[in-house]
């Protein structure tokens, strides 16, 4: 049966020129898993709120929407917020309440369901996802991951129909996106609840997703199982985004079922003859040391476990470092004990730099009203470097008002303007979709060989494995190990990207699809 | 029906009882009673009202503005003669109207003392905030347009403010209304109600206009 | 413990202790009172805070009484005379008791504060006004997440560094508005598509009723009942004059202490019970 049923919908936001979507055309089965995927404004996020009442956009609308079998509008309030539960990206914003218990009660009594039921029923859903050792916590100590199983246990309570999500893991790391999308799956499982999600970064929701929908400028242009789709893709500009085995496939030999996990992959690229790969030789630069970090020690308290542990590290000129390593050891901390903002009880930092600082939300490096009152604040010699950055007909918009991967540029601009030779990054890559995150990369590359000096912080494997020269682990408050990227990558086993993954003891030395496929 | 009339049973009947017994059982301090008894329920059909109508944007909002002013008080506390409590209650109810920034005063006083320590002085110091934020509604056109009324009316927030607490100081001690000792409260009080009037003009003459702006860009963003 | 029984019979209890404190001016009650809070402070607080809960105390204390005779000048024996205004040894009494009282009603407000966190201030107002209860918890998560959002920014700013520092916070601050205001959208959506609105909202806490509160608010009220019937008060001027021992005022005197030693007591059974079911272990 189908739980959605979209027939020829179209909008267009007000004030907007073009339609936000276009005939639109899917019927969406209960109990499926459906992944949405397209570039950020290609109408994903509009889709997802034409489906529930309340979230609607203001806007022309035509085309009929059936839920059930019945008119979407005619959906009574109280059904709709019980049935259809919806989750977006930000995993703090749509939080209510102060305490966690109190949060997974609130649609409960928003239903007005009684005590005694409300009890029994957090308590369920509270054991299923863990949260028991969360119950009485305050809502903001929860780390970005916790929020967001929260935010689905807050949905789940109501036992919903069908669950929506906005890029429900782009604010997230890797090990948590995996634990939310693993529960999310689990969930379709057991409940048969149908999940509509759309998501930018592919490789660990594509195997999960029954089917998969592309969506382009508002049009539909691909709606088809996952294995199939991978094929329908092919030679689109989406396909860079689809995982490493399903790119492999494309490239070569399309005639057998798709692989879509490592698993099939590796089982598919054993049987190629490939032994060579593109860009073996990596450059190794003899440029000089410009930033020496020698045997910092540091604690945030007194009497609080050491974060860094004799650290040491040097960071030679016109290089991009990248900072990697699990949550909590350590790599954010250095970024801060580098640009001097805490302050190391041990060791110091040696440089003749001026250091340049990115924090993880590009949006705290503004504070006015439009991008150019921003970097006024700074010296007016903006407009050359503005236009370099092809950001110039932004001068005059709210700097919040950009998308991601211009908010991410506008803030290495402003950065820019005090003219530091080093660059340090916070995990520049978050909450950008894959086109943003290949173009940054390039823009990163373009400034070091311009002299510039990067160091960043990052989770995004596949992005280090591309763009930066260098690596270093961090664990346990020291460099465990580093290397440049190819071999960094290409050693590690688990701390590696998919495709070397794929490639490990088939093809040595791959670390991005490109070393197979080639760039063309 | 049977709800309504116990609802006016009990405001008619049942809170004047209440103040008029208090006062004679406690014949030595029954003015510190009254006062507090009359704040209080000065205080109630705000809260009533926006039981009753409030949409959900608006209940957002008022928690944000209260959180606001609020945290403003830790964030600037490293800054003497920075105090934004008083200027933000003023916003809320220049942009929010009267009944808001009533709220939004009586809020952030009750919100504040979870931090500071609550005490007698909290009901006051509720309907004394309270009251600046639904002046500052009634206000609101003039507030909006002239930088002069906006200093006036930031001059006058500061005095009122400590005045109201001066007065609530006096009751509680004396029990009765004694003009030497309130003379005296209010000049002690005198370098803070200075520090009051410079951190309001201050603030409303920068976030009142900032303000502005945002809500405008909110409004044309989201078509609210 | 004391207080984890239920917020209302807890509410209801304060009520009638601070009811009494605030307004008696009887140096016998209102001594009975900081006993009882005293003791109970003792019992819970840390050494530090009460350490500076009583020293403040002790300072108000010393200061109301010193300067009453300065705004007083009623009561027939002078002391002295400061400027020509006389200094009465009434005015001083009085002073002390006035003192007595201010400080009484601080430690009970003290030891209100201690109990009554915010998750027990909604629980009650959720009673009276759900969407005031509302506002306040949503109000106490912005709060801690404005501020740590005011550090981050202030921090890049700084490191940016292109301002003075009071245009700084002040730049800093207007942005944690902004974004403030933008996620309060986020908020609203998520709210509204949970079911926000919808008649018939009920109210949910982990807090129960049980009789154990009920025998609580029995005793605290006749207990309160009797303080009220048997209160008198004492009369300072134009000369100190103590009400007579009667068999009301002694039962008024009695009850009150009883009532304001109660979570005391309380916190006194728990302990020796606690001991007891261990050394039973």
């Amino acid at each position: 049966m189908e739980i959605f049923n979209i027939e020829n919908l179209s909008f267009k936001y007000n004030k907007a020129e073009k339609n936000a979507l276009s005939d639109i055309n899917m019927k969406i089965r209960s109990g499926e898993f459906l992944l949405v995927i397209g570039q950020s404004g290609c109408g994903k996020t509009t889709l997802l709120k034409m489906l529930k009442n309340e979230l609607t956009p203001l806007g022309e609308k035509s085309g009929e929407l059936f839920y059930k079998g019945n008119k979407l509008e005619n959906l009574s309030q109280r059904e709709s917020a019980s049935e259809i539960g919806f989750i977006t990206q930000d995993p703090d914003a749509q939080l209510v309440t102060d305490k966690v218990y109190s949060e997974l009660a609130f649609g409960l009594e928003n239903l007005g369901l009684k005590k005694e039921i409300i009890r029994s029923r957090v308590a369920e859903f509270s054991s299923y996802f863990g949260l028991g050792e969360l119950f009485e916590r305050e809502t903001n100590t929860l780390s970005g991951g916790e929020k967001q199983m929260l935010n689905l246990a807050c949905v789940m309570v109501m036992n919903p129909e069908v669950i929506l999500l906005d890029e429900p893991t782009s604010m997230l790391n890797p090990i948590f996106s995996a634990k939310f999308l693993n529960t999310l799956k689990r969930i379709n499982d057991d409940f048969g609840t149908t999940v509509i999600i759309t998501e930018h970064h592919l490789s660990e929701v594509f195997r999960l997703a029954d089917r998969v929908a592309y969506l382009e400028k508002g049009f539909l242009k691909a709606y088809n199982s996952s294995k199939e789709i991978c094929r329908e893709l092919r030679g689109m500009e989406i396909e860079k985004t689809l995982p490493a085995p399903a790119r492999i496939f494309n490239a070569f030999s399309i005639d057998k079922p798709c692989p879509i996990t490592i698993k099939e992959g590796r089982e598919y690229i054993s049987k190629l003859e490939i032994k060579s790969i593109y860009n073996s030789d990596t450059e190794i630069k003899l440029s000089k040391t410009v930033l020496k970090a020698d045997k910092i020690w540091f604690r945030y308290e007194k009497k609080g476990k050491d974060i860094l542990k004799n650290c040491s590290l040097a960071v030679k000129k016109g290089e991009i470092y990248a900072l990697l390593g699990e949550n909590g050891s350590g790599k954010s901390t250095l970024l801060n004990v580098i640009n001097g903002s805490k302050k190391a009880y041990r060791g110091k930092i040696k440089t003749d730099s001026r250091i340049g600082y990115l924090p993880q939300n590009p949006k705290n490096v503004f504070v006015k009203d439009t991008l150019e009152e921003d970097l006024k604040l700074i010296n007016n010699s903006y407009k050359e470097i503005i236009s370099e950055f092809s950001l110039s007909k932004y001068l005059n918009t709210h700097p919040y008002d950009l998308s991601g991967g211009e908010l991410q540029r506008a803030s290495i601009c402003k950065v820019l303007l005090t003219e530091p030779d080093i660059l340090l990054l916070d995990e520049p890559t978050k909450g950008l979709d894959n086109f943003a995150k290949i173009k940054l990369g390039h823009f990163l590359r373009n400034l070091c060989e311009n002299g510039l000096t990067i160091v960043l912080v990052s989770h995004d494997l596949e992005f280090c494995a591309e763009f930066s020269d260098r690596c270093g682990l961090l664990f346990d408050g020291e460099i465990t190990s580093e290397s440049n990227s190819r071999e960094f990558f290409s050693n590690n086993l688990f701390y590696t990207t998919p495709m070397s993954k794929m490639c490990k003891g088939i093809i040595d030395g791959a670390v991005n699809v490109e070393d197979i496929i080639g760039n063309g | 029906m049977a709800r309504k009339i116990i609802k006016y049973l009990i405001t008619i009947i049942l809170i004047p009882a209440l103040i008029i017994t208090g006062a004679f059982v406690f014949p030595q301090r029954s003015f510190t009673y009254i006062s507090l008894c009359v704040i209080i329920l000065a205080c109630v059909p705000f809260f009533l009202s926006f039981e009753k109508k409030s949409s959900t944007r608006r209940i957002v909002l008022l928690a944000v503005m209260t959180a606001l002013s609020v945290a403003g008080r830790f964030i600037f506390a490293p800054l003497p003669f920075f105090k934004p409590v008083t200027a933000m209650v003023v916003i809320a109810g220049m942009y929010f109207g009267s009944e808001f920034g009533f709220l939004t005063g009586a809020l952030s006083a009750a919100i504040s003392n979870f931090y500071f320590g609550q005490g007698a002085w909290t009901p006051f110091q509720m309907f004394s905030w309270g009251i600046i934020g639904f002046v500052a509604g009634i206000l609101s056109n003039p507030l909006i347009k002239s930088k002069v009324v906006l200093i006036i009316y930031a001059v006058f927030a500061g005095v009122a403010y400590s005045f109201l607490m001066d007065i609530w100081t006096v009751l509680w001690m004396d029990g009765a209304f004694n003009p030497a000792r309130f003379i005296a409260a209010v000049g002690t009080a005198f370098p803070i109600t200075l520090e009051y009037i410079v951190s309001n003009i201050v603030f409303l003459l920068i976030l009142a206009p900032m303000f502005g702006k945002k809500i405008e860009r909110l409004k044309t963003k989201y078509g609210i | 413990m004391f207080k984890n029984f239920n917020p209302i019979a807890l509410f209801i209890y304060f009520v009638y202790v601070l009811f009494i404190s605030v307004f008696s001016f009887n140096p016998i009650i209102l001594t009975a009172g900081i006993l009882g809070a005293v003791f109970y402070c003792l019992f819970t607080l840390e050494k530090k805070s009460v350490f500076k809960l009583f020293g403040f105390c002790a300072f108000m204390f010393l200061i109301i009484t010193l300067t009453n005779p300065l705004f007083s000048h009623n009561g027939r024996t002078v002391l002295f005379f400061i400027n020509d205004n006389r200094v009465t040894f009434e005015a001083l009494v009085y002073g002390a008791v006035l003192g007595l009282a201010v400080i009484e009603v601080l430690i009970w407000f003290k030891c209100f504060s201690t109990i009554f966190d915010s998750e027990r201030i909604i629980f009650l107002f959720g009673k009276i006004s759900p969407k005031t209860a509302l506002v306040l918890s949503m109000t106490l998560r912005f709060i801690p997440n404005f501020v740590s959002n005011f550090k981050s920014i202030n921090t890049t700013q700084r490191l940016i560094g292109s301002d003075s520092r009071i245009k700084r916070y002040l730049n800093s601050f207007s942005a944690v508005i902004t974004q403030s205001l933008e996620n309060s959208v986020i908020t609203s959506d998520s709210m509204k598509s949970r079911g926000y609105g919808l008649k018939g909202r009920t109210f949910y806490s982990r807090f129960r009723f049980s009789t154990r509160d009920i025998v609580f608010i029995i005793i605290s009220t006749v207990l309160f009942a009797l303080s009220i019937i048997g209160r008198t008060d004492f009369v300072f001027y134009p000369s100190i004059d103590a009400p007579s021992l009667s068999g009301f005022s002694i039962i008024g005197c009695f009850s009150f202490s009883a009532l304001s030693l109660i979570p005391f007591i309380y916190e006194l059974k728990e302990g020796i019970r606690w001991k007891y079911s261990i050394s039973k272990i």
